[in-house]
């Protein structure tokens, strides 16, 4: 689909960004050969990295928009997710297949399996890509970008407050860098936040403000003899060269000690900017004397695509091609030069259909929103996306649950540990003590729903229907005793249960949940009542039905949906409330929750345990089946009478 | 719908009083008189007047812990009032999508409360691996999020409640209007949860600041006593048979709750003055 290319795109920039992208694949095949310590390989890694992400955060700034600080932050907002945060979530989404079906470098991840998946997804959320590495760029010119958004409403009137700003940035940004070290994998911190939205960021952004002051110059605009591109390029290519060994630190990653910008590891204060900076002049220059192949500047505006793709031979390519390279080709210097570039250019090669693909297929995923593609075909929006997160955020937890409790665990037995199992849930069937809490639980909340629904009908019928001396107290009485933690009241209604022979029975349970559920139902039924009109009442009555008659036989059908809810919200503080039933269960009757942490010892099943938990939240999971309609269908709750 | 006046209501009201009276409050009363003995066994207790209280309020700890609970309820507060309406305001309306939504939103509601700081636990030691618990920032970081993932789900359904209840006039009339999507949440959503999510935030505050199983059964109160919240100081004491300063201590935050639900109550009242006041002038205004 190169059919739409924006008329406004700078040819040079897009063949810079082509050159910038070529230098990761090299610069990351060239970091195996430099992990497998070939000479070649670690001098050529180590001039690469001195200045190509570098590259991209200027050519970021020379194509960013000076509009963007007038938008309002809704705008803001959505312009950053279409373009930057959902491609980075779909793409990441799209590399957590292959590893699936390939092995790759994962830093210890343990893949495929759901404990590498979920640190991976972790790791990711925290700032890490760990399915695709190479995309970590992605975030963090969100980042920048949200720097800029801050920032730049303050420098844009002149071009001297501009320079400044990237000097002031760079110089905090590298002292916050020195000063927070956020990031240092020897000290064990999370991995991420560095580059997020702290110091990388801001270090970043000075060179951010560099591309936008070199496009407020115009710099490379218009008609350029390359009587003067070519000393100034050779220039720049020398003063790379004879620099970027003499940068030899403090770097924050000990563990290359090279200007490695993902690990905000910057190295020399002085040396670092000037080497990249003449870097980034090099390329410029390079590519102001390139001419604007079409493939070429195709590449160069698929980027982001390609930074993705890149995570292929990250993983999965590069370090066996490396290995396979040195051991069967040769490790001289010259030869791995001419190598790194075949395969740099085979590795785009190999990606274009990939891009292609992408493109045509879901360009609104891949950061070009405008356009449609023949899968997606409309423009896409994003209602979805927050119940969808927030669910997924939920389940989060409960995917290693589940997991847990369908494998083997206890060392010892007759199947090894690990093993897919039923086992759990038919040991607990055969417990019967375990099925004793289950049915204890189920027996104390139905006692508790029974006792607490009719109670509640009434006191909500008269609350709907009747005002009366003191109404509004009765109320506020009510609630605050929906408000008493449970921990204060439980000593003295343990005391009072053992007089009257109501401690380890479901009914003192029952009994002491009315405290807070009787309050709650009484709220939740009120609102359906005063729904139903009073008028209806009357005509009820005056058709000659006894009250008891019209209340049972009229009233009761018509609140069966406030009578569900009620019922859901009554299950769901009792079921899963623990300290009344710990308390008021000391020797038997020991409800689901109990049952579990008895099953704690020196050597605890946790397979068992997790099983136990699975089933004790299925009974509620039926239980909002049948109320779900009424919950869905809605309910007006009023805040009190 | 005017409302008839009848003291017989109080009928109506009986059953629940005397049930609420049984487990509530004589519960309380008992506690009450508790608070000024020194309890050495059921039957037999000193009087120790208000030594219990001037203990509990006098040391510095319970004011670190006061702080602490204050601390907690207001990250919690900040972090699912928000988020809770976000989502009620983009969950679909209606459809089988919606009730699915539903249900799975409902699922960390349905968890036995001891068993969610164990499925964090787990979750956590696969995440980030052991150690976590020895460090004050992460222990904080995880009981928090624990808190959101297990309760924003009772905002969220709460609100979905009440916006559900908005007739479908009033967007179309929005969007005749041309109204933005903000100003379509501001100006007829918003009101219209108003009621709900001020009972939300009564419910989740006072859930909060007495917050007791999840940040005990996590990491007991540690590391140091630097997630100890009120509840499960007065849980310790409980635990550890000083049935008198349990009791002032209760007392204390019986106390403390019943001026929150207060003060809450007075608001509420005057949000509902104020709406009767616009209802009225409404009413006025159109005759002509």
């Amino acid at each position: 689909m190169t059919a739409v290319v924006p008329t406004k795109r700078i040819a040079t920039i897009d063949i810079a960004r082509f050159y910038a992208i070529a230098l990761v694949f090299m610069g990351h095949f060239v970091e195996e050969l430099m992990l497998l310590k070939n000479p070649a390989g670690m001098s050529l890694y180590k001039f690469i990295y001195s200045f190509h992400m570098l590259l991209f955060a200027v050519l970021a700034g020379y194509v960013a928009k000076e509009e963007v600080v007038d938008w309002p932050v809704a705008k803001f907002i959505d312009r950053c997710f279409t373009t930057r945060l959902l491609p980075f979530i779909f793409l990441t989404l799209v590399m957590m297949i292959p590893p699936l079906f390939f092995e790759g470098k994962f830093f210890g991840l343990p893949l495929p399996s759901l404990v590498g998946y979920f640190r991976g997804t972790v790791f990711t959320v925290f700032g890490l890509p760990s399915f695709c590495v190479p995309s970590w760029f992605l975030l963090m010119i969100i980042g920048v970008e949200i720097v800029h958004y801050a920032a730049f409403r303050y420098l844009k009137t002149s071009d001297l407050k501009i320079l400044i700003a990237a000097l002031l940035f760079y110089v905090a940004g590298y002292w916050l860098n020195l000063k927070l070290d956020i990031f240092n994998p020897l000290k064990g911190r999370i991995v991420g936040w560095n580059y997020l939205f702290i110091h990388g960021a801001i270090t970043l952004y000075a060179f951010y403000l560099l591309g936008i002051l070199l496009r407020r110059r115009r710099f490379l605009v218009g008609k350029v003899s390359i009587k003067r591109l070519l000393p100034a390029a050779v220039i720049a290519f020398l003063a790379v060269l004879f620099t970027y060994q003499l940068n030899d630190g403090p770097f924050n990653f000990h563990v290359y000690n090279y200007v490695v910008i993902m690990f905000a590891s910057y190295g020399h204060f002085l040396l670092f900017p000037f080497t990249a900076i003449a870097g980034c002049a090099l390329i410029l220059l390079l590519s102001r004397m390139t001419r604007a192949q079409k493939t070429i500047v195709w590449l160069g505006q698929n980027t982001m695509l390609l930074m993705f793709l890149n995570g292929i031979f990250y993983h999965y390519i590069n370090p066996p091609l490396a290995k396979w390279v040195l051991e069967g080709i040769s490790s001289s210097g010259p030869v791995i030069l001419i190598l790194s570039g075949i395969v740099t250019l085979v590795s785009l090669a190999l990606c274009m259909p990939l891009v292609y693909l992408f493109n045509t297929l879901v360009p609104q995923l891949v950061g070009k929103p405008k356009l449609t593609g023949l899968i997606l075909k409309k423009p896409l929006h994003f209602r979805w996306l927050p119940p969808t997160i927030y669910i997924l955020f939920l389940f989060l937890p409960l995917l290693p649950l589940v997991s847990v409790s369908l494998h083997v665990t206890l060392r010892g037995g007759a199947t090894p540990v690990g093993e897919f199992t039923l086992s759990n849930y038919i040991r607990i069937f055969q417990n019967p003590v375990l099925t004793g809490a289950i049915l204890n639980s189920i027996a104390y909340v139905t006692l508790n729903i029974l006792i607490t629904i009719p109670v509640a009908l009434l006191a909500a019928y008269a609350f709907s229907r009747y005002t009366f001396v003191g109404d509004k107290h009765l109320f506020f009485g009510f609630l605050a005793v929906r408000m008493t933690p449970p921990v204060v009241m439980v000593l003295p209604v343990f005391l009072i249960f053992l007089q009257l022979d109501l401690v380890n029975k479901p009914l003192g349970i029952a009994l002491a949940h009315c405290a807070f559920n009787v309050p709650i139902s009484i709220w939740v039924l009120e609102s359906f009542f005063s729904a139903i009109p009073k008028e209806f009442d009357e005509t009820a009555l005056l058709d000659g039905y006894s009250f008891l008659r019209f209340f049972v036989r009229i009233m009761i059908p018509l609140m069966a949906p406030g009578i569900a809810v009620a019922a859901f919200f009554c299950f769901m503080f009792s079921w899963v409330e623990i300290v009344f039933a710990r308390v008021l269960t000391v020797t038997s009757g020991k409800p689901i929750g109990m049952a579990i942490s008895t099953l704690f010892s020196f050597r605890t099943d946790i397979g068992l345990v997790m099983a136990m938990t699975v089933l004790s939240i299925i009974p509620g999971v039926l239980m909002i089946c049948f109320a779900r309609n009424h919950i869905a269908k809605g309910f007006t709750i009023r805040a009190g009478s | 719908m005017a409302k008839v006046r009848n003291n017989k209501a109080w009928l109506f009201l009986l059953p629940a009083i005397v049930l609420l009276g049984f487990v509530a409050v004589l519960p309380l009363m008992m506690v009450a008189q508790y608070s000024f003995f020194d309890v050495f066994h059921i039957k037999s207790k000193v009087w120790v007047g208000l030594d219990w209280y001037r203990d509990v309020l006098g040391s510095i700890r319970f004011w670190e812990t006061f702080g602490r609970s204050m601390l907690f309820s207001a990250i919690v507060l900040t972090i699912e009032i928000p988020l809770g309406i976000a989502i009620a305001v983009t969950i679909p309306k209606k459809g089988a999508l919606s009730a699915l939504c539903l249900v799975c939103m409902s699922l960390p509601l349905l968890v036995p409360w001891n068993m969610i700081a164990m499925i964090w636990h787990v979750f956590l030691a696969l995440a980030f691996g052991a150690g976590w618990t020895l460090k004050i920032i992460p222990t904080w970081a995880a009981i928090v999020l624990m808190d959101v993932w297990h309760w924003t789900s009772l905002v969220v359904l709460l609100c979905y409640s009440s916006l559900t209840t908005i007739p479908s006039a009033f967007y179309q009339a929005a969007a005749v209007d041309g109204a933005s999507r903000w100003n379509t949440f501001r100006y007829i959503e918003l009101p219209k949860m108003k009621a709900v999510l001020i009972m939300a935030l009564l419910l989740r505050f006072i859930d909060s600041f007495m917050v007791f199983v999840e940040p005990f059964r996590l990491n007991a109160g540690g590391p140091g006593s630097s997630t100890t919240f009120l509840a499960m100081e007065l849980g310790q004491e409980v635990v550890s048979q000083d049935y008198g300063p349990a009791s002032a201590r209760a007392v204390i935050y019986f106390i403390m709750i019943l001026t929150l639900s207060w003060a809450f109550k007075k608001a509420l009242a005057a949000h509902e003055s104020r709406k009767m006041r616009e209802k009225m002038v409404v009413a006025i205004r159109k005759p002509a």
